[in-house]
């Protein structure tokens, strides 16, 4: 035989290898997952993935349904035509039971769109903005388990109100992250008690915010709550002790902070809210940071890690539950479901505002304590105590 | 001293210049004349390396000037008088004439002297040193233009149309100027419209037609050439 | 009074900043007359190398400083011999095109090398400040303060003071005229192009005490460059300091004395640019 038709002789014994796999096994299980592992969200996705990895090789431990459990991760790039094909791939080509994943809301809502034509059971983590919420009211079929917006905020008063806080000076970005941190504010500030005594808008990437600082030392507020992105927190942090600002809290809610920040002096006794933190008391969270831990050889340090893998988990249990992939049984198995994962809050869903099926729908606090996350609220998570007022400069 | 040998020259694919042969000797002024397109500034733009030739050679002191950068030919002692006069408009007059001198280590060792000399040419210089180049008048910027060449000290200026847009008075104090520049030892290549004056100031002259050399001679040859006279002097 | 003199600081420190980050593109611009839209990469490059000389080497980055001028300077000069000199002749458009594209590629290599993360370098002094009587000052900004205005001035002195500068003022006026009294016009467009990435490797490493580091991190001062250089007039280096004072000063009074005003400094930027360019195209400064 001429070395011209060595080539086709492997490709047809690739194949027929192939072929002989297929038919040894029983056909896996396959769901999909959209994640943006590049782009301005690359980070946070490239949380999901690994704690995906981390969750699929639990779930296959056992097999699901006797089956084993294929994931198909796609990356959506943060760019929402991508994430809306993506979907169809998966659905269409792949032929998923499930679509899991999902960061952020401009992907989310290209995702809304195609679901609606194709429905499957859409497990989605990620998106806070109520259009999403509001763009799929009616789907029984979709399982949201990011907190929105309003839960967000609900937290972040009730928070602020459990410090025996009364006054906030809030800033916040003049995009679209800030402006609808704003908007129910005064509401939800009233609801709890407290009054919002200036609310400020600044520009993000804005190098210099000390005329900013200075209103708000001159408002005397109690909290200074600052709406902006994990960029601006730093010029923030440093320049309000610069100025020797000292509120009895400083709370900042950036969707990630910036790495390294632990390390900077300005940065201690800032607070926060997230969904979670390593540092939070609870086994199933601790079981999760050690397996991460030693899998990865690195710290999961954004809570979109948990999230992730509390996704691929409940999703896996609930086809489980199901004994069928058929997308009603799999509706039913999901609305059952109870689990007490490494977020340390349990997860069950519910209705929300406009939504079927929500799951979680409360933020921890935590302060920057010497370098350290240091979850202080609610006091069933809480490591230490909420320094406040902060001690700040010391 | 300059010899330039079945130059063609251009600008992309048209050709502009058309096997032009002509030759230089030391202390001489050769007038080149024509009508407007013959060809003049891109014989000289040929010369000091700001066009680059698609064939033939140039020849300066025995050396090729051919594929020279224009910095490399002011190094060798070729300046050149541009046509537009090519001033640093927001710079001094006294900037612009350092500046002729500033990027040849020869000329510059001598600045002083070159400067003084300058100004003995060109009074008017002295008086607007302080002035910015772009708010001179016309001809005190072709003054100055002059002047700035001479700066480099070179054995032959080249020199295009200095009269234009000048009052007669005022094209003629330049002529002046530059025969004594001659007189002290420069050659010069001259590019001109005004043939009476120049032609009767050069040693030799050329006539340029279409990109081609049609008539050379000495200056008085060409004054009293019947066909040069019908031509260029409506005569 | 006391608030009015804060206040005023606030705006010079912040014009301090301005005209560091503005400086080299106004030089670029004014001499080689290319819009150099990589100028915040280059600025994020420099920030980079001051970030990882800090973190991982314990380089302070005024001791860095040297360091990113050679590595940026270098970096502009070969950028000018590979790109930018195959473009001069050719249109504004494909001009920006370029330098567009090379904006793009550096921050997306930035990207691949050092991931989309913002990150803090824990400078041990960025929070100290300064009290000059009644006004507190950040000691980062001091520095960066005193620097652009040494930077600055330095260049101004190598401009109108050096035969080197002379030179490339003569280019920028004049290219052909230049070329013609024995200037290597391209030696000195690279030259200024890489004093242009140098300056702005140093603004970029100087950031590093005060701001996030990012690939993303150049945009924000690019554009603010531009503005700055509108209002000083194109390519004019010496209007980038009093440009830079306008700027900080009606921005920081805006913020502090406007109710809300801290939203409409982008707003003050803009209606500067626009009265500029409608009243004085050729700059306030010119
Ligand atoms: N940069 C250029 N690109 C293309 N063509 C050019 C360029 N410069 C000159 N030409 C053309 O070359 C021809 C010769 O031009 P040149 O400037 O050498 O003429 P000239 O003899 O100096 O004329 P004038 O007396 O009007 O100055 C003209 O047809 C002109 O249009
Ligand atoms: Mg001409």
């Amino acid at each position: 035989m001429g070395s011209r038709f060595r080539p086709y002789a492997w490709a047809v014994a690739v194949v027929a290898v192939a072929l002989s796999q297929v038919g040894a096994q029983p056909p896996t299980l396959r769901i999909g997952a959209i994640v943006p592992l590049t782009g301005p969200a690359g980070v946070s996705g490239q949380f999901m993935q690994k704690a995906y990895e981390l969750a699929l090789e639990e779930v296959n431990r056992t097999g699901v349904l006797g089956r084993r459990v294929e994931l198909i991760v796609e990356n959506d790039r943060g760019d929402p035509p991508t994430g809306a094909a993506a979907y169809v791939k998966l659905v269409t080509r792949d032929q998923v039971v499930a679509v899991i994943g999902g960061l952020q809301s401009s992907v989310s809502i290209a995702v809304a769109a195609q679901a609606r034509q194709r429905p499957v059971l859409m497990a989605w983590t990620g998106a806070a903005a109520v259009v999403v919420e509001q763009a799929l009211a009616d789907a029984d079929w979709f399982f949201h388990y990011h907190p929105w917006q309003y839960h967000n905020a609900d937290s972040t008063y009730r928070f602020i109100r459990s410090t025996g806080a009364r006054t906030i000076f809030l800033a916040y970005e003049d995009g679209p992250f800030g402006s609808s941190a704003v908007d129910e504010a005064r509401a939800f500030a009233r609801q709890y008690g407290l009054e919002i005594v200036a609310a400020e808008a600044f520009k993000t990437g804005s190098p210099d915010l000390t005329p900013l600082l200075t209103k708000a030392r001159g408002s005397a507020a109690d909290v200074f709550l600052f709406v902006g992105f994990d960029h601006d927190v730093i010029p923030m942090a440093t320049q309000a002790r610069q100025l020797g600002y000292s509120p009895k809290m400083i709370l900042g809610s950036p969707p990630s902070w910036p790495v390294g920040f632990e390390k900077l002096p300005a940065g201690n006794y800032i607070t926060g809210m997230a969904l979670w933190v390593p540092s939070i008391r609870h086994p199933a969270s601790q079981r999760f940071v050690r397996a991460y831990r030693e899998r990865f050889r690195e710290e999961p340090s954004s809570y979109w890690a948990p999230l992730a893998y509390t996704n691929l988990i409940t999703v896996a249990q609930a086809i489980q539950r199901a004994r069928s992939t058929e997308l009603g049984a799999l509706v039913q198995a999901m609305r059952q479901t109870e689990y007490d994962g490494p977020i340390g809050m349990r997860l069950t869903f519910k209705r929300s505002l406009y939504g079927r099926n929500q799951g979680f729908t409360r933020l921890m606090a935590f302060q920057w304590q010497n370098g350290r996350q240091v979850a202080v609220w609610p006091e069933e998570l809480a490591e230490a105590k909420l320094a406040y007022p902060a001690p700040w400069g010391r | 001293m300059l010899r330039i040998v079945d130059l063609c020259a251009g600008y992309g694919p048209l050709p502009v210049l058309r096997h032009v042969s002509l030759e230089v000797r030391e202390g001489e002024v050769v007038c080149l004349v024509g009508a407007n397109g013959a060809g003049k500034t891109t014989l000289l733009r040929a010369v000091s390396g700001v066009v680059r030739p698609q064939s033939g050679e140039v020849w300066f002191q025995g050396r090729s000037l051919v594929g020279l950068s224009p910095a490399a030919v002011v190094r060798l002692g070729v300046s050149h008088v541009p046509e537009g006069r090519h001033l640093f408009p927001e710079l001094t007059v006294r900037d612009n004439l350092l500046l002729g001198a500033a990027s040849l280590p020869e000329a510059w060792r001598r600045v002083q002297d070159t400067l003084q000399s300058v100004y003995a040419l060109f009074p008017r210089l002295r008086e607007r040193e302080r002035q910015r180049a772009g708010t001179l008048s016309g001809g005190e910027q072709q003054m100055l233009a002059v002047g700035r060449a001479l700066m480099a000290r070179p054995r032959l200026l080249l020199v295009d149309e200095p009269s234009l847009g000048l009052a007669p008075v005022v094209a003629k104090s330049v002529f002046r100027a530059l025969v004594e520049i001659n007189r002290q030892g420069t050659t010069v290549l001259l590019v001109e419209q005004d043939l009476r004056s120049s032609l009767r100031m050069a040693h030799r002259g050329y006539v340029l037609e279409n990109g081609r050399v049609v008539r050379s001679g000495t200056g008085r040859e060409l004054l009293e050439d019947p066909q040069v006279r019908a031509a260029y002097l409506g005569v | 009074m006391d608030t009015f003199l804060q206040v005023l600081a606030f705006g010079v420190l912040r014009a301090g900043l301005y005209a560091l980050t503005s400086v080299g593109l106004a030089l670029a611009v004014g001499v080689v007359g290319i819009v150099n839209f990589a100028h915040g990469e280059f600025l994020m490059l420099g920030a980079f190398l001051g970030y990882w000389l800090f973190v991982l080497y314990h380089v302070d980055p005024l001791v860095a400083l040297p360091a990113s001028a050679v590595a940026l300077g270098g970096l502009g000069a070969v950028t000018y011999h590979v790109a930018i000199r195959r473009v001069l002749q050719a249109a504004p458009l494909n001009q920006t095109l370029l330098t567009f594209g090379l904006s793009i590629a550096l921050q997306n290599l930035a990207v691949v090398l050092w991931t989309g993360d913002n990150r803090a370098a824990p400078i041990p002094y960025a929070h100290l400040s300064v009290a000059l009587g009644s006004v507190r000052v950040g000691l980062p900004q001091a520095v960066v303060s005193a620097l652009a205005a040494l930077l600055t001035v330095a260049l101004y002195l190598v401009l109108d003071r050096t035969r080197t500068g002379k030179a490339m003022q003569a280019v920028a006026q004049d290219r052909l005229g230049a070329s013609l009294v024995g200037i290597e016009v391209d030696d000195a467009y690279r030259l200024a192009f890489a004093l242009s990435a140098g300056l702005a490797g140093m603004a970029g490493t100087l950031l590093v005490m005060q701001f996030a580091v990012s690939p993303y991190m150049g945009l924000s001062f690019t554009l603010r460059s531009f503005a700055i250089l509108v209002v000083a007039g194109l390519g004019n280096v010496r209007g980038v300091l009093p440009a830079s004072v306008v700027l900080g000063l009606a921005e920081a009074f805006v913020e502090y004395y406007l109710p809300g005003g801290t939203g409409w400094s982008e707003a003050v930027f803009f209606v500067l640019i626009f009265a500029v360019l409608v009243a004085r195209p050729q700059g306030l400064f010119r």
